[in-house]
C-alpha cells in the first residue's frame, strides 16, 4: 500500500510542477466571478426583468466545466503521464524502482483522477464563494455538493478511457488528439442518435440528475450504474492490460 | 563462497525485426564487475532493461538475489539501481526533487534519513552545489552524472550501468571509476554494459561478450589478460571482425 501512495505522491507533484494546470485553475476562477458579475449585469441591465440572483452559479456552470474544461485537463494530464513518459523514456524513473507495475498505473490513474477533483472543489468553491460575495447568499450549497461528488463518476470513467487510449501509442500529441476526438465523437452521438445517448457513458457526465431528485425508476437507475460501471472496469482491465506489457 | 546476485538464464527476447537478444545466461557474484561487451545493436541493452522488467521476454528465466523478477518483482528490485541508455529525468524538476520521487519507492528509510542519502548520492557525482537546479538546464555530463546519482541514490546492492561514461568529461570518468571500485569493495555487484572495450578493460573484474544477441564468452578480466593483448583483442578474437 505504502508503494501505491508512493506512486501516487509522485504522479501528483509531476502534475503540480507544471505551470499550466495552475493557469487552467485560474482560468476556471476568472469564468466562476465572471459568470456572476453576468448574471449581476442582466440583471441590472432590464430592470430586474431577468432576475437570474436565485439560479446557482456552480449548477449553472456545471455543463461548461464537468463536460468540456475538466475532462480536457484530465486528458492532457493523462496524456502526460502515461504516452508522454512513455515517449520521453522518463517513465524509466519509475520502472526501476521496486514497484509493481500495477501500483504505477494506479499511482498515475490516481493522480489524474485528484487533479480533475481538485478542479471540480475549486469550482464549486468559487462559484459558491462568488454568490455568496456578489449577491450575499448561497443557493442550495447542499444539492450542489452532492451533484459535484456524483458526477466526480462518469469523471473517472472518461479518465479511464483516456488512461486506456493512451496505452497504444507512444505519442502523447496523437493521444491527445484521438482522446479529444473520441470523446467528442461520443458526446455528438449522444446528441444526433438519441437512442445512443443512454448508452453512451459521456451521456451520463451530469450523473447527479439522475439521482438527485430525479423521476427516474430506481431499476433504470440501477441500469445505468452497472452500464457506468461495466464502461469503467472494461477502460480500466484494458488499459492496465495494455500497460503491464508496454515496453519501456 | 560469494552468493549469486544475478543470474540470467537462456534469455531470449527478441523484437519484430528479429533484433534483440538470442541466447544470453550469466552469474554475477556479490562484488563483481561485470563488463557486458559488445557492438552496437547486439543486445546488451534489451538484456539490461530484460532484467529491470522493462521488456517482456519470449523465454528464459532471470533471478536478482535468489528471486525470480517474473513472480516476486518488487522484492527482486529491492536492492536494484540502474542507469539504462539516457537517464530518466525530469527536467522541470530540480537534481534534488528528481532523487526525491526516486526515494518516495523506499518507504524503510524515514524522510531524514532519505534526505541524508540524496545529499550523500549528489556528493558522490559532485553535483550538490547544482541540488536545487533544475535538471532541464544542466548539461550533457551533468545530466548523465544525475543519472548516476539516481542509481546510486537507495544504496543499492547491484547497479545496471548502460555505457555509463556517456558524456562524462575525462575527471567524470575517472572519478566514476573510483566510485565503482570503492562500492565493489564494499560488496556492491556491477553490471556494465558498453562497446568501448579499453573502458572496461580498466574498470570491470569479468567480462561477457555478446554478438548478435548471443553470448560468445564470459571469462574473468584477468584470465583475459593473460592470454590476450587486450579485452579489444579478445572480442575481435570472438567475434572474427579482426581488423585486417
Amino acid at each position: 500500500m505504502s508503494r501505491v501512495a508512493a506512486n501516487f505522491k509522485n504522479e501528483l507533484s509531476k502534475l503540480l510542477s507544471r505551470k499550466k494546470y495552475f493557469v487552467f485553475l485560474v482560468i476556471e476562477l476568472i469564468i466562476c466571478f465572471g459568470a456572476v458579475c453576468m448574471k449581476l449585469l442582466s440583471s441590472h441591465i432590464s430592470d430586474g426583468v431577468f432576475d437570474l440572483s436565485n439560479i446557482s452559479t456552480s449548477m449553472s456552470l456545471m455543463s461548461l466545466f464537468l463536460e468540456a474544461i475538466i475532462p480536457f485537463i484530465s486528458i492532457m494530464a493523462a496524456c502526460e503521464l502515461f504516452s508522454g513518459e512513455f515517449h520521453d523514456k522518463t517513465i524509466r524513473a519509475s520502472l526501476s524502482r521496486p514497484t509493481d507495475r500495477y501500483k504505477i498505473f494506479l499511482g498515475k490513474t490516481g493522480a489524474v483522477f485528484a487533479l480533475a477533483a481538485v478542479n471540480m472543489a475549486a469550482v464549486l468553491a468559487a462559484s459558491s464563494a462568488a454568490d455568496l460575495i456578489v449577491s450575499g447568499k448561497l443557493i442550495s450549497p447542499l444539492y450542489s455538493i452532492g451533484a459535484y461528488a456524483l458526477d466526480a463518476i462518469p469523471m473517472l470513467v472518461v479518465i479511464l478511457m483516456a488512461v486506456m487510449i493512451n496505452q497504444f501509442t507512444k505519442s502523447s500529441t496523437m493521444a491527445m488528439f484521438l482522446c479529444i476526438i473520441i470523446y467528442i465523437g461520443l458526446k455528438a452521438a449522444g446528441i444526433y442518435f438519441s437512442s445512443l445517448s443512454g448508452l453512451v457513458f459521456t451521456g451520463f457526465m451530469q450523473w447527479h440528475k439522475i439521482w438527485l431528485g430525479g423521476k427516474m425508476p430506481f431499476l433504470a437507475s440501477s441500469f445505468k450504474a452497472l452500464l457506468l460501471i461495466g464502461y469503467a472496469l472494461t477502460f480500466a482491465a484494458i488499459g492496465y492490460y495494455a500497460f503491464r506489457f508496454k515496453e519501456a | 563462497m560469494s552468493k549469486t546476485v544475478l543470474s540470467i538464464r537462456n534469455l531470449q527476447k527478441l523484437y519484430k525485426n528479429n533484433r534483440g537478444v538470442r541466447d544470453i545466461s550469466l552469474e554475477l557474484k556479490e562484488g563483481d564487475i561485470m563488463g557486458l561487451l559488445g557492438s552496437n545493436g547486439s543486445g546488451k541493452t534489451t538484456a539490461m532493461k530484460a532484467v529491470m522488467g522493462m521488456c517482456g521476454i519470449d523465454a528464459g528465466e532471470i533471478r536478482v538475489f535468489g528471486r525470480n523478477i517474473d513472480t516476486d518483482f518488487e522484492a527482486a528490485m529491492e536492492e536494484v539501481g540502474a542507469l539504462i541508455e539516457a537517464p530518466a529525468l525530469y527536467e522541470n524538476l530540480s537534481a534534488r526533487k528528481n532523487l526525491r520521487l526516486a526515494m518516495r519507492y523506499y518507504p524503510k528509510y524515514s524522510k531524514k534519513e532519505a534526505d541524508a542519502m540524496i545529499d550523500e548520492a549528489l556528493e558522490l557525482v559532485n553535483l550538490a552545489a547544482y541540488s536545487n537546479d533544475k535538471a532541464g538546464r544542466f548539461s550533457l555530463g551533468m545530466k548523465q552524472r544525475l543519472g548516476l546519482a539516481l542509481a546510486f541514490v537507495s544504496k543499492p546492492k547491484l547497479v545496471l550501468l548502460d555505457e555509463p561514461t556517456n558524456g562524462l568529461d575525462i575527471e567524470g570518468v575517472v572519478h566514476l571509476r573510483g566510485v565503482i571500485r570503492e562500492m565493489s569493495e564494499r560488496g556492491v555487484t556491477f553490471l556494465i554494459a558498453g562497446h568501448i572495450a579499453s573502458e572496461l578493460e580498466k574498470i570491470c573484474t569479468n567480462a561477457a561478450v555478446i554478438n548478435d544477441g548471443t553470448m560468445l564468452a564470459c571469462r574473468e578480466m584477468d584470465y583475459i589478460l593473460e592470454n590476450h593483448p587486450s579485452l579489444e583483442d579478445y572480442f575481435l578474437s570472438l567475434t572474427g571482425a579482426a581488423l585486417r
